[in-house]
């Protein structure tokens, strides 16, 4: 008799292994475990039969097997719900290696980006941003900066003319002008926005282009103060290994000028055949110098009084060697291929 | 300019290879352009900046060079052998506010040939072309000494010479075969019947050294910088001389200048030099700069030794006196660009090394820019757009005037006087307009959807310039790409409404729009509200541009856009919120804005949101009506509701919206 309920567990199991259906189900049910059918409940009939010290473990054994069979019919009960749910997300995802759906996201200009990194890191020394025309008067644009009539620097900045004194700004200098008018020292502002000259586009010229202009005035400004500001924030921008060098210079505006120059951030000077520096190992980058006594003084400010420098460096070319790009005109042909990447 | 390092040295010693030169001329602010292995030599090109002409020759920048390396400079030195006969020649100068001295020498019996050798290497160095000695002379001062000279044929000036300004109309044949046309700017030099150079710019080629010159007349002379640069420009015309004299050439120099070149002459191509100079005007000038050590020190930030100030001062060829605490200079003829304590700060630097001069932060003790809305504001429209897939874009500004025809603009058009393309002189009146430019361009490079924005500035004219910054967006074609499951997303007017109240919505901005005409769009499709216009563009517009597909854009006024957002937030209490879908036919000519301002009049406070689901024309709902579906959620923040007070509001509304629009219940 134990053989027989053992060779039955066998079945039962078996049996269990094989569902697959919900008809599969209902005959397992109907087989074992039905109340006037099943094998199991009709082997409780069989009790009595037996002699008396055999009924408790005979009655124990079957109890075991019919619990068994049931949780065994749930389990498979279960597995049967979950077969269904997976069947149908079988049929949402025929080959999970199938594309994702195309999610366009669109992004930011590589100059606005580049320019808002440039003023979060002066936002955090300090600085205000401050803002100007673009059609601008001929005035702040040269005279107010120390570029009289004539001055060759007014030719260098081939300008477009709009008639009436005004013109399309060169650069974003006149902001300084008017940011002293405006405001009194101390000033710490850097005024970012768009210049125009008058050049043929090629890969290294635009008619238009980006710039940021600093300025700094405040009692006992010196060079030095410039030199550690624009050095803390080449290596913010470019790195701490960076290396910052300053060359002299002639800006009208100016006075001392300086010509400010990092190491390559592509080649770091190694490489003779750098497409960047040329083996140079540095890269002019910004210019600048202190604010010209006569530029204090168009803006309204004693240059006995107070001191300052000011920088301008362009954001497109800081875009380009961040980026490793060669043709500064994408940065106007807007073609979507070609922003899409600044994700 | 170029540099023959070789010549240099025949002016101070040079001591060091190429990349220490290198590194010298940058330091000094002179960056080499180029470096030019020539034999035994090396050619640098230099890029003097515009305030050192003193450096635009070999002798100049030897003389710099003695300064930062503390090499003693060898001067030019010789012995001139004059004639007898003396050199009496009449010279007039009549304006002598653009040329105050004049000085010339003469020498006779010239035999004008092919110059030497060395003239000649020299001078192809520098890049010049040999033309006859005595020519090559004058070219070869130039570039040894940096004073401009000119030497005309003695025997081809009638009478004597006279400095005056050109007569308007007047015409003189220049040494390079060109004829040009003077104004009453320009200054010249004349003989008694006409003008023979144009002073500091080129000599006339009558009066030019031919093989057949015997007697020659050298001027050596200054000439004011702006007439010389105002003539020069205005005659597209920019010679060795030119470039020197605009920068500003060293008054003091002509007479050595002049004798130098006479006697270089007499020893290439023999003759006599007359005794004597001709000379007319004189020059004079009280250049002083009253400066102290401290000053300088506290502008560089930086303690320099007064020994080393003083030295290098003088060594620079100025005269320096300390009287106390003040330091006097008077600065060298040549230094043009020495005026003001400044620029002896500048001296200071730069002899000492820019990179020698230790950095410190100036201290910050008010913090500035502790807020910028604007900027906040711009990087929030900029998430929140390419969030939705557009990409940011930044095109130029200038626009076609048929363009601008188009544009609705404020007042007048702003056209630049040179343009680049004549096409394009007129700068935008709207950014939509620029934006096309780029939409065409996508186009034509294959790509199927474009969908850009762009934050820039309009400019117009109203008595005066005026400018406004603006954002736009535009959209057309494939923008949401295709899968391969769906049909692809095209560009809709409705995509780009959805985007226009979404990026308002974050502002807390809830548009009205009202339909209303507008020069860029289709008439009968366009939207204002406040400033922000939206619509499809309009054909004959998108065929300026070659686009052959339907574009549809939104432009707005970045005032618009509030910098301090109030927003009204709620706590949210966990109660469900109650759907129910509503569908109505209404009369083809209800339109949907009147729908929802019939259901907002009701004011229904447990209403949290309606829209539009569905909507249907079709035979079976009857012709000219139209079947909208609408879903309507509500929920209140202190109970859960019943459902017969969902159907109660619900059947107000529909009540309403019966009896206003004629709407009748579709169950």
């Amino acid at each position: 008799m134990p053989d027989d309920i053992d060779e039955l567990q066998r079945k039962v199991e078996e049996a269990a292994a094989k569902i697959e259906t919900p008809q599969d189900l209902q005959r397992f049910k109907e087989e074992f475990l039905s109340r006037k059918r099943g094998i199991i409940p009709g082997l409780f009939k069989k009790i009595p039969t037996l002699p008396p010290q055999e009924r408790s473990s005979f009655g124990k054994r079957i109890n075991e097997l019919r619990e068994l069979a049931e949780s065994l019919f749930k389990k498979a009960e279960e597995r049967l719900k979950g077969n269904l749910w997976r069947e149908r997300l079988r049929k949402a995802i025929p080959d999970p290696t199938l594309p994702g759906y195309f999610k366009p996201l669109g992004s930011v200009h590589p100059i606005s980006e580049v320019s808002h990194t440039i003023e979060e890191i002066f936002l955090r020394m300090g600085y205000d941003i401050e803002d100007g025309p673009e059609v601008e008067m001929e005035y702040f644009n040269f005279d107010a900066l120390n570029i009289p009539p004539h001055h060759p620097a007014r030719q260098e900045q081939d300008t477009f003319f709009v008639g009436g004194g005004y013109l399309l700004r060169t650069h974003t200098s006149p902001v300084q002008i008017r940011a002293m008018r405006k405001r009194k020292p101390p000033i710490r502002i850097i005024v970012p926005g768009r210049v125009y000259r008058r050049d043929e586009a090629d890969p290294t010229h635009t008619p238009m282009f980006y710039q940021i202009e600093g300025l700094v005035v405040d009692r006992g400004i010196s060079f030095a103060h410039l030199k550690a500001t624009l050095e803390t924030f080449l290596k913010a921008l470019f790195g701490e290994e960076t290396g910052v060098r300053f060359r002299p210079s002639y800006f009208p505006f100016t006075e001392p000028s300086a010509e400010v120059d990092i190491s390559c951030p592509v080649c770091g000077g190694k490489d003779p055949n750098c497409s960047v520096c040329g083996g140079a190992g540095w890269i002019e980058i910004l210019g600048a110098g202190m604010v010209h006594p006569e530029v204090l003084r168009a803006g309204g400010i004693d240059p006995e009084e107070y001191s300052g420098f000011a920088f301008g460096l362009g954001v497109d070319r800081i875009s380009m060697l961040k980026r490793g790009l060669t043709d500064i005109r994408n940065h106007y042909w807007n073609r979507m291929d070609f922003l899409e990447q600044m994700k | 300019m170029k540099v023959s390092v070789n010549w240099l040295r025949e002016y101070v010693e040079i001591k060091g290879e190429r990349p220490w030169l290198e590194e010298l001329f940058s330091s000094m602010g002179f960056p080499p352009e180029e470096v030019i292995p020539w034999g035994d030599d090396l050619v640098f090109d230099l890029e003097v900046t515009p305030n050192r002409p003193d450096c635009l020759s070999h002798y100049g920048l030897a003389r710099e060079i003695s300064v930062f390396t503390d090499s003693p400079l060898k001067r030019v030195e010789f012995s001139l052998q004059e004639d007898e006969k003396t050199a009496d020649f009449p010279i007039e100068i009549q304006d002598r506010g653009l040329c105050p001295r004049y000085v010339a020498r003469i020498v006779e019996g010239v035999k004008v040939g092919e110059s030497p050798r060395w003239l000649k290497e020299k001078l192809e160095k520098v890049g010049l072309q040999s033309v006859n000695s005595v020519v090559d002379l004058s070219n070869y001062l130039l570039y040894a000494i940096g004073h401009p000279t000119h030497v005309f044929d003695l025997d081809k000036l009638e009478g004597k010479v006279i400095v005056r300004r050109a007569r308007e109309g007047e015409k003189i044949l220049c040494l390079d075969g060109e004829e040009r046309t003077l104004s009453n700017g320009d200054l010249v030099i004349a003989d008694e019947k006409r003008p023979v150079a144009i002073a500091g710019v080129i000599g006339g080629e009558d009066t030019g050294v031919t093989p057949f010159t015997t007697r020659v007349l050298i001027e050596s002379a200054y000439f004011d910088p702006i007439t010389v640069r105002k003539t020069s420009r205005r005659l597209g015309l920019t010679t060795d001389a030119s470039y020197r004299f605009e920068r500003g050439a060293d008054p003091m120099v002509l007479e050595f200048a002049a004798d130098y070149l006479a006697y270089l002459i007499k020893e290439v191509a023999g003759g006599r030099v007359l005794r004597g100079r001709a000379v007319a005007g004189e020059y004079s000038e009280q250049r002083r700069i009253k400066t102290s050590i401290f000053f300088i020190n506290s502008r560089l930030g930086q303690e320099v030794e007064e020994d080393f100030i003083l030295r290098k001062l003088r060594g620079l060829g100025a005269e320096v006196r300390k009287k106390g605490e003040e330091v006097e200079v008077i600065p060298p003829s040549w230094r043009r660009d020495l005026n003001i304590p400044e620029d002896l700060v500048e001296e200071v630097a730069r002899l000492k090394g820019y990179g020698s001069i230790e950095g410190k932060l100036p201290p910050v003790e008010e913090p500035q820019g502790l807020q910028t809305p604007e900027r906040e504001m711009l990087w929030k429209v900029r998430r929140v757009l390419t969030g939705l897939g557009y990409s940011e874009a930044m095109t130029y500004i200038w626009t076609s005037p048929q363009a601008d025809k188009f544009s609705g603009g404020k007042g007048e058009p702003i056209v630049v006087q040179n343009p680049l393309s004549k096409e394009n002189p007129v700068l935008r009146r709207s950014l939509i307009l620029t934006l096309l430019e780029s939409v065409s361009l996508n186009l034509r490079m294959g790509r199927k959807g474009v969908a850009l924005f762009e934050v820039g500035r309009v400019y117009w004219k109203d008595g005066k310039p005026e400018e406004e910054k603006r954002l736009a967006l535009v959209e057309a074609g494939e923008t949401k790409g295709r899968t391969w499951d769906s049909p692809p997303l095209q560009a809709s007017f409705y995509s780009l409404k959805g985007t226009a109240e979404a990026l308002l919505r974050v502002f807390a901005l809830e548009p009205k729009f009202a339909l209303e005409d507008w020069p860029l769009f289709e008439e009968g499709f366009s939207l204002h509200w406040n400033g922000l216009r939206l619509g499809p563009i309009k054909k004959e517009l998108l065929e300026l541009f070659q686009i052959e597909v339907p574009v549809f854009a939104a432009e707005l006024p970045l005032k618009l856009i509030p910098l301090k957002v109030k927003k009204a937030y709620e706590d949210l209490q966990n109660y469900p919120s109650v759907r129910r879908d509503v569908s109505m036919i209404f009369p083809g000519d209800v339109s949907f804005q009147r729908i929802r301002e019939v259901v907002e009049e009701l004011s229904i406070p447990i209403l949290r949101s309606f829209r539009l689901i569905d909507l249907y024309r079709g035979e079976s709902i009857g012709e000219g009506k139209k079947s909208l579906t609408f879903s309507f959620e509500f929920r209140a923040e202190n109970r859960t509701l019943r459902s017969e007070e969902v159907e109660a509001e619900l059947e107000r509304i529909v009540e309403a919206l019966s009896k206003k629009l004629s709407g009748e219940w579709r169950k």
